[in-house]
């Protein structure tokens, strides 16, 4: 205890008073040299990164999607190693947002009002998320994060779902028509899967697998097709 | 809701395809570089007068190391054949380790490890960016040949100058990424044209040819030999030269520190008497804690070559403002000359420059230099900055001191360069000793532990009051001072700009009695503990 106050003593210039002359250096190498513990390859850690995944399949006949459908997460990962070899973690992602150009077929008919061959035609999903990982390190590496391999449980969920619909219309005053559906009694708020990420340092290919359907039951509507539940992509750790 | 059987089926294709890609992400890395480390030198046969250059036999000789040292004999070739069967790939052979450098898979490194003559299998392996210069950066020092008058004259290069001491008769081994335009450049037409680019070799391709890839090389070459329109970029302009590449430039895959150990044994052969080496590795590879001159290959490789009497001069590293903060590797081993780096304008520790001690409480930095330097760039001269150029400023005034004393071991060497500081006998672990200073080595520089400051005790307070008539008001005149313990361990130290007599004042109840207070104030300094006073 009494080491401790002695460092604080150091590290708060207490121990030394100066008159009136400028400190233009001061280091205090007694509590630099406490065993620290937070670090890319220590006790903790903690840094954020960005995750953009494109939704790869399976789906279900009849809810095909064009290319460009993608998820993407802004978050923060904690770290807490274990050994050299194993860590467990979680992730809070602040943003988790997920987006669905659908074809027109028989789901873009179901959930539409009239039939209709609409120029775009989304599915947005925005919400939070949480994962907890087990991280598996190999390789040689001093204080930094090294090549790893997660494998891990998430759920996300979506405050926000809508359906949008964009089209050209050629015989009415105006030349596009906007159509944004909220609140829908269609979708299913909560998702939850499986993750897996290969890593090296701040480079990561994701790859996920969602478990839950994003669509329920509603009343007097066939089941409808469930959109791509596998999703790869890049998560770039930012530190 | 789900179907479950559906899912189940779904989740385990998942399970599957991630082992899948474990198992071949496994084997992708499996291949790896390793040490193999050997028992024994039986039946090498070694001859020094053939093996060494003259010079290197002359180092041995004023060093005090025996020329039949086995640690010089060639690694037994038996062993390595048999070796070389069992892997993918045998590389360098280090005599110094007893050692063979292998690409292997991990079933391979085992056979090798059970070989009865293998002492020990270790993995070499990493990633880093290890080059010891920060981005080029103009605004710290606008004035372009001021700063280049500067870097010469912050260490009183004209007594050397004037003496015509030029490093002339040295020879100096540069560890780095390559060498471009150093073929061309006018700033280097005296090596060429007076031959003193002894030898080259490009250790990453295993070639000869040096003049290519990383700039930086050209850089830290300038500054310890560059000739500008007869404006020196360093000291040492009449200096031999080995030039050796051991760096990536861009990615840093496994072999950095192997290649740094070849070239130094390369440079040991070869007559080096110095080692400028502007490189250092650190959290890719290493935690702090390791920062103690042995952990790393490059730190015993450093020592080796310290042990073989060349002096190495390193460059701390440019972590001080960085989460890494302290010494990068091999500016932690314990025999060579670590070098921080200064800034300019304010004449004290920049803030880049990576901090000391080693991890095991050793002093280190040894030295500094400006840590903002006037380099050669592709075809004239830039302003760049790093303790990359405080090392090759001070590797030059190391050779120009060898030139003067020819007798001198590295160890000597070293400690007579420290001893040069500025600040010397005080140290800290931002400066070391400060800036050395030719005057030393030629009677232009005197050491004087005058009166000038007056440490008393009263009111239960250690008072430092330095002479009026000697505060100066120019910006430069700065108060150094550090406690130390009973270990030699600082524990704390600052540098203060002086504004008036009454600097410092300690509260004794927070020291101990045999705590020392060194105080440093324009080339005079005192100690004192307690028990003085008692």
């Amino acid at each position: 205890m009494k080491k401790v106050f002695f460092i604080i003593l150091l590290v708060t210039g207490k121990f030394l008073i100066t008159a009136a002359q400028e400190v233009v250096l001061e280091e205090n190498p007694l509590a630099d040299t406490v065993e620290q513990t937070w670090g890319m390859n220590l006790q903790h850690y903690i840094h954020t990164y960005l995750r953009w995944d494109f939704m790869v399949g399976p789906n279900d006949p009849g809810a095909s999607y064009k290319p460009g459908s993608s998820a993407f997460d802004f978050g923060m990962r904690y770290k807490y190693k274990i050994s050299g070899f194993y860590s467990i973690g979680g992730d809070f992602d602040f943003l988790s947002f997920a987006n669905y150009y659908l074809q027109q077929n028989s789901l873009s008919e179901q959930i539409n009002d009239s039939v209709g061959n609409y120029k775009s035609e989304r599915l947005i999903f925005t919400g939070f998320g949480l994962e907890f990982f087990n991280r598996f390190n190999y390789g040689r590496r001093g204080n930094s994060i090294g090549k790893f391999i997660d494998i891990g449980l998430y759920g996300n969920y979506s405050y926000y779902v809508s359906h949008y619909i964009s089209d050209d219309i050629d015989d009415k005053p105006y030349g596009v028509i906007e159509l944004t559906q909220r609140k829908l009694k269609y979708t299913e708020r909560l998702s939850y899967g499986i993750s897996g990420r290969i890593g090296f340092n701040r480079w990561v290919v994701d790859v996920r697998y969602r478990l839950s359907d994003r669509f329920k039951e509603y009343t007097g509507w066939d089941k409808l097709p469930e959109l791509p539940r596998f999703q790869i992509g890049l998560e770039i750790g930012l530190f | 809701m789900f179907n479950i059987t559906d899912h189940f089926s779904r989740t385990l294709y998942f399970i599957l395809f991630q082992i899948l890609i474990c198992i071949f992400s496994l084997r992708l890395s499996g291949q790896n570089n390793y040490w193999v480390f050997l028992k024994d030198k039986h039946r090498c046969e070694f001859d020094p007068y053939k093996y060494f250059d003259s010079k290197a036999l002359e180092r041995r000789v004023i060093n005090n190391i025996p020329l039949f040292d086995s640690s010089d004999f060639p690694v037994n070739q038996d062993y390595v054949s048999l070796i070389t069967g069992l892997v993918e790939k045998a590389d360098f052979q280090s005599r110094w380790f007893n050692a063979i450098a292998v690409d292997a898979y991990p079933d391979q490194i085992c056979l090798v490890s059970e070989l009865p003559f293998v002492r020990e299998v270790q993995l070499c392996e990493t990633s880093g960016n290890n080059l010891c210069n920060v981005s080029t950066d103009t605004d710290i020092f606008e004035n372009f040949p001021e700063l280049l008058d500067e870097q010469i004259s912050s260490m009183q290069g004209e007594f050397f100058s004037k003496g015509g001491i030029t490093g002339k008769g040295v020879r100096i081994a540069v560890f780095d990424a390559g060498f471009p335009d150093v073929d061309t450049h006018k700033a280097f037409r005296h090596l060429r044209e007076n031959g003193r680019i002894i030898k080259t070799h490009d250790f990453v391709k295993n070639r000869e040819n040096v003049y290519s890839k990383g700039m930086h090389g050209r850089m830290v070459l300038s500054c310890i030999t560059g000739l500008y329109d007869g404006k020196k970029i360093g000291l040492a302009t009449d200096a031999e030269f080995l030039l050796a590449r051991t760096e990536h430039t861009l990615i840093e895959p496994f072999s950095e520190e192997k290649n740094w150990l070849a070239a130094a044994e390369w440079a040991d052969k070869n007559g080096a008497q110095i080692i400028n080496s502007s490189l250092g590795y650190y959290y890719h590879r290493y935690f702090n804690d390791q920062m103690n001159g042995k952990s790393s290959l490059v730190a015993r490789a450093a020592t080796m070559a310290a042990r073989k009497g060349i002096l190495v001069v390193t460059a701390m590293g440019n972590e001080g403002d960085g989460n890494w903060k302290f010494l990068v590797t091999p500016a932690d081993a314990d025999s060579v000359l670590s070098v921080g780096g200064i800034n300019p304008n304010t004449r004290h520790h920049i803030s880049f420059s990576s901090y000391g001690p080693t991890s095991d409480k050793r002093m280190k930095p040894n030295v500094s230099a400006f840590g903002v330097a006037v380099v050669a760039s592709s075809d004239s001269l830039e302003i760049s900055q790093g303790t990359s150029f405080s090392t090759p400023l001070v590797c030059g005034f190391a050779a120009c001191v060898l030139q003067i004393h020819p007798e001198y071991s590295n160890m000597k060497l070293l400690e007579e360069v420290e001893k040069s500081g500025t600040l010397y006998p005080y140290f800290d672990y931002a400066h070391g000793f400060g800036i050395p200073q030719a005057g030393y080595f030629t009677g232009g520089k005197k050491q004087n532990n005058d009166t000038s400051l007056e440490i008393s005790l009263s009111n239960d307070s250690l008072f430092i009051k330095i002479n009026p008539g000697l505060i100066r008001t120019d910006s430069l005149s700065y108060l150094y001072y550090h406690i130390r313990n009973r270990q030699g361990f600082i524990e704390k130290y600052a540098v203060l700009k002086v504004n008036n007599e009454n600097v410092l004042q300690i509260p004794v109840d927070l020291l101990k009695n045999d705590e020392v207070v060194m105080v440093h104030y324009l080339g005079y300094s005192k100690e004192i503990t307690l028990k003085d006073f008692n």
